[in-house]
This record gives structure tokens, sequence and C-alpha cells, in this order.
């Protein structure tokens, strides 16, 4: 179990906690990792004691997720380590972590879509039959009564024989809750446990959280809903760009006061905004664009020469917007019109012949194709532009290629080698790139420099400020604050698919952008 | 490894040479082993046997190569897009049925023959639309729907045919098979046309672009305007298309088409496409692979019946052959990294 670790001064005290026993404390100290180009979080220290729920906030990569998973054992810090009851504790695997009784319960559920509820629950650890069928057969019964017996724990019914396929995500979640508690978890982590739950059932589940409390077990609550962290939380950690800005008692906070600690930070550049003149007529007009299944209705426009950009928290359906403008999501109603023209078309490549480009928010698996060269990457989407009687002209397509590689500072070695060799900046300067040698009228884009290093960045906002400077309208999805503060000309904050806030020139803060993208009273 | 053997004086430089050599004589062999094998079968098979290099005896190979490439050559586009064509076989017998009914027994047929091969040719494309419309527009995966037209189509075959042979009469089809231009049997000269034009159309036209990059990254491909639904059905299209051809070919050589024309042969085709070094994940492979491909499999199953091997050895051979060409793929992507 302990394997040979990479880290050659692992003290012999800092053994692996392989006994399920409670934990009393948790103690984290000076934990840090780091990725390339990344300091994902930085020293961050903090003690949690039994029968307590802590609340974990912080706005979008301020680290939340990374301390998770180091608690959870899926990443190793890069340094710093935690103590559980005063001794020193580290995980190579997440099971180990589950041995030492810290359960984690994602925002995706992973339960086994087509078992029971009661095998979901006892997945691993199935009574077994006696006597020489003990090796081969589970004890069905004793199963069911071991599952019913965990869910009477926490006050919940569930249909035990019920796949869990046929469950709501509330059900499914009190299923991993039960099947936390099977494993006997002293630690439970809740990675926004509240996001996909009506009303109704986040009472249910925040009511669980205090009986669970009270049964002295400790709790971690990850959520952006500041009001429910207010409910039901007895301290509150605030992380900010991988550090912690500080802790507060829950009694003493308000949620002016948290968003206060989320935001406050120094911003060493000067801001490249230039203004639009406001009557200009729109290039993108979008009405009543109802996004499936089931978001309200957004309006806004685009004028040309703008940066209009879409801010707001991950998974409050900023890039289903995208999708639904660019046809590549099936079944958005209402009107866009493009440039005076209805846009219509069932299809990308019907958007892209009106004049639109989009570069996706995901590069490796929507942006690019890894396999294929920088050459390939390029043209891909204006090939049909670079023929003769059918046959591409390769000649073409050379210099076509070579000018993009110039324009668009693609640094490699080769325009004829895999795009995969690239580096993340370069790769999405390939994704603009693309796009650049159909002159489209509006590009949209998500995400634009995710995982791309500062000085990536740097040009990257460059080639985005060129591209408007020369009246092409770009509407953008930025979950990074600095990013927005620093090209966006206007703001339209995007929370649980609505449009919220419009912001423009001095309204653009980080306060008031925070402010409309943590909604109050959800 | 030989460290006794190097010169103890020997600089890094030159040992760095010695690798960048190592290097390059790797990567020659992993770009080309497919290549490489073909020209060390043909070498073994001719000391094995005098009477492999005869033109007689590589023409007859050739001849019944150019059945299975035909096949092929559909299977890579098919594969190349993620997917995959069952089907072939059964699209073969029914497009020869139907060409052998159409032509009939008597030496002067009702149906002019151009008209006949057009109306078979038409059959196979068919075939494939409907494999293609299936698989893009119901989501359903290629194996499953061409395994479905696998079966449908050879019931129809038998339902055409009645469950008996039906004989050709008209002479002058029945002599493109046995006919030859300069010596070259007309079946390969039309196996030979279809590898330009395939090479032709998966490296100089969008479509074949659209096709590697739709196998890489449907998303991506899609996102990039490319309408990854009309690419994959048409190579479905494309691989039932050349199914028939095969029909008209092999109906051509018999005389006629019995209801258990190749069976089987989608084996064959998927062997010589995947041993050409094609992903079966799509988006890499070639036009060359694939007929190096063929040829290795011809070349193993003629060097077998020339040296006398019973047909129960050669059929564990040709297992052998797929499996061994698949790990030595995956070692050479392996060396790579």
């Amino acid at each position: 179990m302990t394997r040979a670790t990479p880290i050659a001064a692992v003290d012999d005290t800092r053994r692996i906690c392989t006994q399920n026993g409670k934990i009393e404390t948790l103690e984290l100290i000076n934990l840090s990792k780091s990725f390339p180009g990344v300091d994902a979080l930085k020293g961050f220290s903090a003690t949690f004691r039994a029968g307590e729920v802590i609340g974990l906030v912080g706005e979008n990569g301020a680290g939340k997720s990374t301390l998770i998973k180091v608690l959870s054992g899926v990443f190793r810090p890069s340094s710093g380590h935690f103590s559980i009851n005063g001794q020193a504790t580290e995980f190579s695997a997440p099971y180990e972590a589950e041995q030492a009784g810290i359960r984690t319960i994602y925002q995706e559920l992973i339960l086994c879509q087509h078992l029971t509820v009661a095998e979901n629950i006892l997945l691993g650890t199935e009574p077994r039959m006696g006597g020489l069928l003990k090796p081969f057969f589970i004890d069905q019964a004793a199963l069911r009564d071991r599952a019913a017996e965990l869910l009477r724990e926490i006050n919940v019914e569930l249909p035990l024989d019920a796949p869990i396929a046929e469950l709501t995500i509330a059900q499914q979640q009190m299923t991993e809750i039960a099947k936390a508690l099977a494993g006997d978890a002293a630690f439970l982590i809740m990675d926004e446990p509240t996001s996909s739950l009506s009303k109704h059932e986040i009472e249910h589940l925040l009511e669980l959280i205090q009986s669970l409390k009270a049964q002295g077990r400790l709790i971690l609550f990850v959520s952006h809903r500041i009001d429910e962290v207010l409910a039901v939380t007895d301290r509150i950690v605030v992380l900010r760009d991988g550090e912690l800005v500080g802790e507060i008692a829950t009694a003493e906070a308000t949620h002016d006061q948290i968003i206060q600690m989320m935001v406050g930070r120094n911003l060493d550049f000067k801001s490249e905004i230039q203004s639009v003149d406001e009557n200009e007529r729109a290039v993108l007009e979008v009405r009543d664009l109802v996004v499936p299944p089931d978001q309200p209705p957004v309006s806004f426009d685009l004028r040309p020469g703008e940066i209009l950009c879409l801010a707001g928290l991950v998974g409050a359906g900023r890039s289903e917007i995208l999708h639904a403008i660019f046809q590549s999501r099936p079944g958005p109603s209402g009107q866009v019109v493009l440039d005076d023209a209805p846009l219509r078309g069932v299809h990308p490549s019907d958007a892209i012949k009106q004049g639109l480009g989009f570069v996706p928010e995901d590069r490796k698996l929507q942006g690019i194709i890894l396999s294929m060269t920088v050459s390939d990457n390029l043209t891909l989407p204006a090939l049909g532009q670079l023929t003769d009687v059918g046959l591409i002209n390769f000649q073409r397509e050379r210099s076509l290629v070579s000018d993009l590689v110039k324009r668009y500072l693609i640094r490699t070695p080769s325009s004829e080698v895999p795009v995969r060799n690239l580096s993340g900046g370069n790769q999405q300067k390939v994704v603009l790139a693309k796009w650049l040698s159909l002159h489209p009228k509006v590009l949209l884009i998500d995400e634009p420099t995710r995982g791309v290093d500062v000085g990536g960045k740097a040009e990257i906002y460059r080639l985005l400020r060129n591209m408007a400077d020369v009246g092409v309208g770009i509407l953008m999805v930025s979950s990074e604050i600095e990013e927005v503060l620093r090209i966006a000309t206007r703001v339209l904050v995007v929370a649980q698919g609505r449009i919220t806030k419009q912001l423009a020139g001095e309204q653009i803060t980080e306060q008031a952008i925070l402010q409309a993208a943590f909604v109050q009273g959800a | 490894m030989n460290e006794e053997n190097v010169n103890i004086s020997e600089t890094a430089d030159s040992r760095d040479h010695l690798s960048a050599l190592l290097h390059r004589t790797v990567r020659l062999f992993q770009k080309n082993t497919i290549f490489i094998a073909v020209v060390a079968l043909i070498i073994l098979m001719s000391i094995l046997s005098p009477y492999f290099l005869t033109p007689r005896n590589i023409f007859n190979l050739l001849r019944v190569s150019s059945i299975t490439g035909l096949l092929a050559i559909g299977m890579m586009f098919a594969i190349l897009a993620r997917g995959i064509d069952l089907s072939v076989g059964s699209v073969l017998a029914l497009t020869a049925a139907v060409i052998a009914l159409l032509l009939g027994p008597e030496k002067q047929s009702t149906v002019p023959l151009a008209l006949a091969i057009l109306i078979t040719l038409a059959v196979g494309a068919g075939a494939g639309l409907l494999n293609g419309l299936v698989t893009t527009k119901l989501h359903v995966d290629s194996f499953v729907v061409t395994l479905g037209m696998l079966t449908i189509a050879r019931g129809a075959t038998l339902l055409l045919l009645q469950g008996r042979p039906a004989q050709i009469g008209n002479d002058f089809f029945n002599g493109i098979s046995r006919s030859d231009v300069f010596g070259v049997p007309v079946p390969v000269i039309v196996f030979a046309v279809v590898v330009v034009i395939s090479s032709l159309i998966l490296n100089r036209t969008p479509f074949g672009r659209y096709v590697y990059a739709t196998g890489s990254n449907p998303e991506s491909a899609f996102l990039s305007g490319v309408k990854t639904d009309r690419i994959r059905t048409l190579t479905f299209v494309i691989s039932g298309l050349l199914a028939a051809l095969g029909g008209i070919m092999l109906a051509s050589r018999l005389f006629s088409a019995t209801p258990i024309l190749g069976e089987g042969f989608e084996l064959d085709a998927i062997a010589a496409v995947v041993i050409g070094g094609t992903s079966l994940m799509g988006g890499r492979g070639s036009v060359m692979g694939t007929v190096a491909g063929v040829l290795i499999i011809g070349i193993v199953n003629n060097g077998l019946n020339l040296l006398n091997v019973s047909p129960y050895y050669q059929l564990i051979v040709r297992g052998l052959i797929l499996v061994f060409a698949i790990v030595l793929d995956q070692f050479w992507h392996r060396v790579r990294r």
C-alpha cells in the first residue's frame, strides 16, 4: 500500500492512515499544488474539527476544486501536508482517502446507472453469504436490510430496488450520501450539492447536513450559493487565487462581506478597452433565444468592433447560448439576426456561411483536431474556397497557411507538424486563425485563454483587440474576471441562464460582476 | 547494449549520431513496415516456390486480390470516418444476383449491358446509403446497422435467386474478367483505377480531408462547419458502390451468381484494411497501406496454396497474421513516444 514516492524526503512517521477511525481533527498545513504555469493552491492552512460544517467559497478558478481533489486523494500536494488526529497522512489514490474516512460527493454524480439503489449504496462492501458460498455469493436479503438501515439513518426514503437511472438527481444524491455512510465516512466533502436541486430538495439536503453534523461528522460544503452557505455552515473559508483570504464565523458573516472577501485583488494592467459608438447598428441581434431544455429566453445586441462578454459562474448557461447562436446544438428557438439577415439553417456550416466563427470552450475536444497538422487545422473551414475543379490547390493552401501563421504569431517548427505538438497558447491561436481567412462578421469565443500561459494570453488579447478594431463583433464567454476587466467593452452577467445585469465602461468592476453572478436567494 | 564494442574514446557526439541513426531507422521502419513486409513476403515466397514469380501466377494472384481490394478500399473509407461496413460481402452477392438476373441466361440480353451495370451499381450505392442514413440520422452504431444489412442483403439475394445459382449468357460480359489489356487482366486494371481515384479523393479533395477530420475528431470537425453526417453517409455509399463493382467483376468471372457468393469477404476486407495500418478508431490510414494489406493477404493465400498447405492451416495462419499486424502497429506507436 505504501508505494515508493517520487518525493525523496518522505518522513517515516507520515504514514497512510488505513484505519477507518473517527476523524477528530483535520489539519491542513501549508498545502500547495502547482500545475505547469499555474499555482492552483498556495500555502493553504486550516484546521477542521468533527461536528463542524465548513463552507468553502471563492470565484471560478480560486482553487476550490484543487483543494477538494487534494483532500480526496486525486492530486498529491506539491508541498505541505495534512494530518488526521495529529498524525501526518498522505494519500496516493482516492481509495486511500476513502479508507481514512474521507468521502467526496462530486457535482457530477458517479453512481452505476443500471444497478439498484441498494446495490449502489453497498458497492464494494456487499454482505456475503455464509460458509463455503462466501467467496461467490452476495446475501441479497442482508444487502437490502443494510441499505434500508442506512437510509433510515439519514431519514430518507428511496425505492431500494429501482435502478439509479430512474431516480431524480436529488434521490441520486441521497444515494451517494448513504453510500458514503456505508463506508462510515467521518468527513464528507460536498461539491456544489445544490446546483441541480429544487427549492424543496435543497431544504431537505440542508436538514440532512445538520443531522450528519449532529452525529459528529465533519462536512465541507462547497457552493456558489452564498445564502445556503450562510444557512448551513459554522465557519466559512474564502479562497482567492489559490490563497486563503480569510476565515469567518458564519454567525458574524453577511452576504456582501463574503463577496467583498472574494474580490479585492490588485489588478496590475492598464485597461485596453475602447468605447464603441452607442448608436451604431448592431451586427448581431439576439431576440428571445431559448436554449433547450429550459433556460429562460435571452435578448441582446452586439455592435461591430465590440467585445461583449458574457460573464458569470461556470454552469450558468453561457456556453449554451453560444452553441445556440452557432446552430451547433439541436432545438434552440428565438431569433438571431446577423447583419440584418435572419440567421437560418440547422447546421454550423450555415452559420459559418452567413459570417459567424466559433472558438469553442474545450480546445482539444472541440477546437482543433490534435492528430492533424497545423496546416490541415487552419484551412478546415475554408477548404471549399481553396479548390480548382474540385481538387485542393495546395499552392494556395500553403500560401494561406503561411500568411495565417505569420499574422497570428503561431510558433511552430513547421505547418506540417501535428497540432498536438504545439503549446496551449499556440493551439488556441490556430483555432482563432482558422476563422480569420473567412472574414467573419461575428466571432463567438468561449473561454479564450483557458490553459494558456501568461505570455500567450497577452498575445491572444491583442489578436482579439485587432479583430475588433477592424469591425468584427466579438461575443465572448469568460470565467476569468481579470480577462473580462481587461478586454470587454460591455459585460452581460448571466446567472442561472438569465441575464441579470448589464455593465459598460466604468461600471465594469469585479465587485459589480460578482454581485450579479452570485444570485441571492436561488 | 554492446558497450564493450564501443570505443572508449568515442565522444558523446558520435553517440548522438548513432542514436539519431537508430531513430531514423526506426522511423523508416515504422513508416514503411507494411511495404517492407510485402517485399519480404515476395522474396520469401519466390525462394520457397519457383512457380511463385511466374507472370501467370502473379496475374492470377492480382486477379483474385482485386475483388478483396475493391471491398477493402470501400471498407477503408468507412473505417476512416469512424464507421465499419460489415455488409460488403452480402451486398457483393446481392449485386451479382441483380446483374445476373438483368442479363439472363440467354446470349442476347433484353437489358443493355451498360444499363444493367448502372442499375447494379445503383443497388450497391443504395444499400450503402441506407447504411449511412440509419447510422447518422437514427444514431445507431454502424457495426449494428451493417450487421443488419449483412443479413438483409443475403436474404434479398436468396429471394432473388430463389436459392439457386443464376447463369449469365452474355458472352461479352463473361469475357470482361478473363480479358486483358497488354497482358494485364481487366479486374486488376479496374482495381488500379479505383486505387488512383480513391487516392485522389482522399488526398486532394475537401471531401477526403473531411473524412480524416470526421474520423479524428467529429466534434471539432462539426464545429468547423464540416457536415459530418453527410461525410459519414457518403463513406458508406462508396463502400456499397465498390462492393457492387466487386459483385459485377465476380459475376463476370463465374458466368453466374450464387446465393452464397462473398460469404466472409467482409472479414478479409477488414483484415486487409487493418493490416494496412488504418486505425479502427478512425482518422488514420492510407490507400497505399490498404493496397499493401490486400497484397499481403493475397500473397499469403496464394503462397500457402502453392506450398500445398492444408486449408485448415491456412485459416490459422491468416488469423495469426492479422493479430500480429495489430501488435506490430501498437509496438511502433509505443516506440515513437
